[in-house]
């Protein structure tokens, strides 16, 4: 019975022009939004695998000279965005792509798209998730409030119930009348356009058709909860105005004010330390160039070890020596000062990701760029990805030269294309779904509360429908 | 003469007089003041504002702390090369090498010198944090950095960047609206939406004055609580006002032509005679059109302007500009001393050259270089900073956005001139150091059997980084113009109300 009865709100629901007409609005909104982030992934996308093509054979035709000048030579890697960024970018606009490996310091990944952007730029900053997000609660509400408020102002809701059977069934068919609307012309051609997208552009997985369905079971879910709330809200609204400043309040409340707020509650809760904080650190613990006194200390401990007078008679360079010594000291600072740092962000993401219990929108807010992809824990697999692999290629070129000790004044060793082959590609992590799955929990939790939440709501305010 | 005038002679009776605008809204004054509703709004909005200027200033603190504590920490480093060059004075069997050593001027200008340029915060930087969050507010200074500037930042937690801030900006742009329409949208059509509406048109009161009334009231009630409130906010958040008084009146004029710009638009909705519903809808589309609609739009627009070259390709470039020069390296030098005559007769020399010294000959080749693309990116910058200002004028969030950021000094073009600031402490560095470092190519300073080269001891005199402010009025200036296009639209918006309202509704005539 509830099925025939959401067919007939629905019939309904489409009848009514204005309400459809925002519908279809934010849907081509969205739409649009899905085809300009993909065409401006796609294109970064070409222009990193190009670079990072270059920056290979750049690598091997560098040409015969010293190792430790090779590592400082080195190779910038780019990081691809993940196509599901198209549906929400997440953090991408907002930090580095491309990071340079050289030797002696981990450096900050740079060129941020969104660096140097206008103000109009970052105002227009709209992604198919962030319009959904903010702006479909909005609907989902005007929606709610068209088929149950005005229904009820007009008298004709109290008809349906007097003539019903069972006037719980009537709320359960708007209920779903307004969610199967959302979904049909909001989520189904968003989600079938990125995973068309996926397949042209080679890049469609097992994990990325588990992430989109998760994405899109989440998006569902959210819509479910606002649907919810929009006919329970003007079920208990005492009128058909006061419906409508309570649906209008709550959409700002819960979808622009209150994510802000925690964010900005969060940041002053558990608070990074500045860069210029994380850069004094490194100066002081690992500096890239260290001091003659440093370096005599250095030495001293490298005799020690091996225990020689000259570190020739272990078949070792004196500079390489140092050079290594001081390479892995570092390691170990980064470790400690940088890693830490990124472990607070982090902790402030997961600290963000709890706040789903305050609104279902921020629980979507941190779900839906850890599914896509684009949240800070993938971008951190990323930054770890290419230390290990400066690390290793660092490590690598300081060994040749190590151990290649310079016999009495003779010329300094050098190598060429044959070492430099013997370090692989860099290759960018694909990281999947299962390995961030843990990161979800608060915000899965905090968005399932609230379904629970809405469903109660519902549940009470049909009981209390008399007619 | 009316017909009520005749009749009112022929009964004896005083004419009844006509309400005037004044009687209405001195009414609707009282009235609008009694609504719970109107003050849910204000203190939630009061409340909004005070978070927003709290948040804003913390962060720019945070900011000028971070600014500091790298001075101190400049200050510390300077004192302790000073205290090393002392030590390796002394007499030695050994030599340091270059790179570990300050005594030396080649080996102080690459591996020692340590300068930074700063942006630091206005007084009333909590109104609007605009673009700090994302700009930074310091940059190291290097001899070798190719233009100056590098591409460094502070860095922000990604996600809070992504999401926006809630600041006061934030508040006063996008908020403030949503409270009006909330009033506008049920104030005004409280008779519509109740049938009250006959009785209404029924009274001695013409619509335009009736609505127009209420409207204006509504206007009264809420300007000057929000006004009053963003002083208190800056207060709050320990805003120095009073070194900054232009740009407080600059940005309370703005806020005041926003609100009465959203006003008038509702008038003109209203002047429809929707009811609740409608009104909100329509004011509520206006809203994610001007807001989001419009910035979407453009911002599209503007990321084909100009043609720049991607962060990539400017990758690719230096990378490959700088293979060339190092394959070329020799060859350049020997055309740069063959051009100086103090450094013809060094050419043999050219093989000895420490990397730092021939540093000072090639990243200025370097930059030659790169100077075409360099170019094609600030021209494609500067276009879409042109074209987001203008967009201002076509979505008034964006507008009053950038005025209040602009005010606040937290915007592009505060940065830009920062950036120009650093551009040009680094090319009086180079000035001051590279006639240093090739002064030692020719005539070396005569070698001592100390430990250190001690071909250089004037820490003293390197010159120091010093920001100049633009003039405050500079930046009112630039705010000005959008607050007079604000008036002007509410003019236009509320002239088109008032002659679309001659009459009551059709169907009350019915």
């Amino acid at each position: 019975m509830i099925a025939t009865l959401s067919g007939y709100e629905w019939a309904l629901l489409r009848r009514d022009r204005r309400a459809w007409t925002v519908l279809l609005a934010l849907a081509a909104l969205v739409l649009l939004a899905l085809a300009l982030d993909l065409a401006a992934l796609a294109a970064a996308n070409r222009d990193k695998a190009d670079a990072a093509r270059t920056e290979r054979e750049r690598w091997l035709a560098q040409g015969e000279k010293d190792p430790h000048s090779a590592a400082h030579y080195s190779i910038f890697a780019f990081k691809p965005t993940p196509t599901l960024a198209a549906l929400d970018p997440g953090i991408e606009p907002f930090v580095g792509q491309t990071v340079w490996l050289e030797a002696h310091v981990q450096n900050d990944m740079l060129y941020r798209p969104q660096g140097d952007a206008s103000a109009l730029e970052r105002a227009g900053l709209a992604s198919p998730a962030s319009l959904l997000i903010g702006f479909m609660p909005l609907v989902a509400f005007l929606l709610a409030f068209t088929t149950v408020a005005l229904d009820r102002g007009r008298g004709t809701m109290r008809l349906a119930l007097g003539a019903a059977l069972r006037p719980r069934a009537i709320v359960a068919a708007k209920t779903l009348a307004i969610w199967r609307a959302l979904l049909w012309v909001l989520l189904l051609p968003v989600s079938t356009g990125a995973a068309l997208a996926s397949i042209v552009m080679a890049t469609f997985t097992g994990d990325v058709a588990l992430r989109l369905a998760l994405w899109a079971a989440a998006m569902a879910l959210y819509m479910g909860v606002l649907s919810a709330v929009g006919v329970a809200v003007s079920l208990l609204a005492p009128s058909v105005r006061a419906a409508l400043a309570l649906l209008f309040g709550l959409w700002i409340v819960l979808a622009l004010a209150l994510p802000r707020w925690a964010a900005s509650a969060v940041e002053a809760a558990v608070p990074l330390p500045s860069s210029q904080q994380v850069k004094q650190q490194l100066q002081e613990q690992a500096p890239p160039f260290w001091s003659a006194e440093d370096a005599r200390r250095q030495r001293a401990q490298l005799l020690a070890r091996h225990g020689v007078r000259d570190l020739r008679q272990a078949g070792l360079s004196a500079r390489g020596a140092e050079l290594d010594l001081n390479e892995r000291h570092s390691h170990a600072v980064f470790d400690r000062v940088i890693g830490g740092f990124y472990d607070r962000v982090l902790a402030q993401d997961r600290a963000f990701a709890a706040w789903g219990w305050l609104t279902p929108t921020a629980a979507l807010q941190s779900l839906s760029p850890l599914l896509a992809g684009s949240d800070f824990g993938h971008h951190r697999r990323f930054i770890d990805a290419a230390e290990h692999y400066r690390r290793d290629l660092v490590n690598r070129m300081n060994g040749e030269v190590r151990d290649h000790p310079v016999q009495d004044q003779g010329t300094p060793h050098t190598d060429g294309r044959q070492l430099w082959a013997q370090v692989p590609p860099f290759e960018p992590p694909v990281p999947r779904l299962a390995e961030h799955w843990h990161a979800a929990g608060p915000a899965l939790g905090g968005l399932l509360g609230w379904a629970a939440l809405a469903w109660a709501l519902l549940a009470w305010a049909a009981r209390r429908l008399r007619p | 003469m009316s017909a009520m005038a005749g009749l009112a002679r022929q009964s004896n009776l005083p004419a009844a007089r006509k309400a005037g605008f004044g009687q209405l809204l001195g009414w609707e004054l009282h009235h609008v003041g009694r609504s719970p509703l109107l003050w849910i709004v204000l203190l939630v909005l009061l409340a909004a504002m005070a978070w927003g200027a709290r948040s804003g200033s913390a962060l720019h603190r945070a900011q000028d702390a971070a600014i500091e504590r790298s001075r101190s920490s400049d200050e510390r480093w300077s004192q302790e090369i000073a205290e090393r060059a002392r030590r390796y004075a002394a007499v030695a069997s050994e030599r340091v090498p270059y790179w570990q050593d300050p005594t030396d001027i080649a080996g102080f200008s690459r591996y020692f010198l340590r300068a930074h340029s700063y942006k630091p915060n206005l007084p009333q930087s909590p109104l609007a944090v605009g673009g700090s969050d994302l700009l930074p507010t310091q940059l190291p200074v290097t001899l070798e950095t190719p233009f100056g500037v590098a591409p460094n930042y502070d860095f922000e937690n990604p996600r809070a960047l992504a999401m926006g801030r809630f600041d006061l900006g934030f508040v006063l742009v996008y908020l403030l609206p949503m409270a009006l329409i909330i009033l506008l949208g049920l104030m005004g059509t409280f008779e519509r939406d109740h049938g009250m509406l006959r009785l209404i048109a029924a009274q001695r009161a013409g619509p335009r004055a009736w609505l127009g009334a209420r409207v204006v009231a509504i206007f009264a009630w809420l300007a000057p609580p929000v006004l009053i409130g963003i002083i208190a906010a800056l207060q709050l958040a320990g805003a120095d006002l009073g070194g900054a008084m232009p740009e407080l009146l600059a940005a309370l004029a703005a806020v005041a032509a926003y609100l009465a710009f959203w006003t008038a638009l509702g008038f003109l909705v209203l002047s429809a005679w929707p009811r609740a519903a409608g009104a909100v809808s329509v004011m509520g589309a206006a809203w994610i059109l001007l807001a989001v609609g419009l910035p979407l739009l453009g911002s599209a627009a503007a990321a084909r302007l100009g043609q720049a070259p991607s962060a990539i390709a400017y990758i690719d470039a230096q990378r490959q500009a700088n293979d060339a020069i190092a394959a070329e390296r020799d060859a350049l030098l020997a055309r740069a001393f063959r051009s100086r005559p103090d450094l013809a007769g060094a050419l043999g020399r050219i093989g000895e050259l420490d990397y730092a010294t021939r540093l000072t000959f090639l990243a200025p080749e370097l930059e030659r270089r790169l100077q075409p693309l360099r170019d094609r990116q600030a021209k494609a910058r500067h276009a879409r900073e042109r074209f987001s200002h203008w967009a201002g004028y076509a979505a008034p969030p964006l507008g009053l956005a950038q005025a209040l950021s602009r005010l606040a000094g937290t915007d592009p073009a505060r940065h830009q001139h920062f950036e120009q600031q650093t551009v040009a402490f680094q090319r009086e560095l180079r000035g001051w150091f590279y006639p240093r470092v090739q002064r030692q190519i020719a005539t070396p300073t005569p070698r001592s059997d100390s430990y250190g080269r001690l071909n250089f001891n004037e820490f003293g005199a390197i010159p120091a980084y010093a920001w100049r402010e633009l003039p405050a009025r500079a930046r009112v200036a630039a705010a000005l113009p959008f607050t007079g296009w604000l008036l002007v639209l509410a003019t236009l918006l509320a002239g088109v109300a008032a002659a679309r309202l001659r009459q009551w509704p059709a169907e009350l005539s019915a």
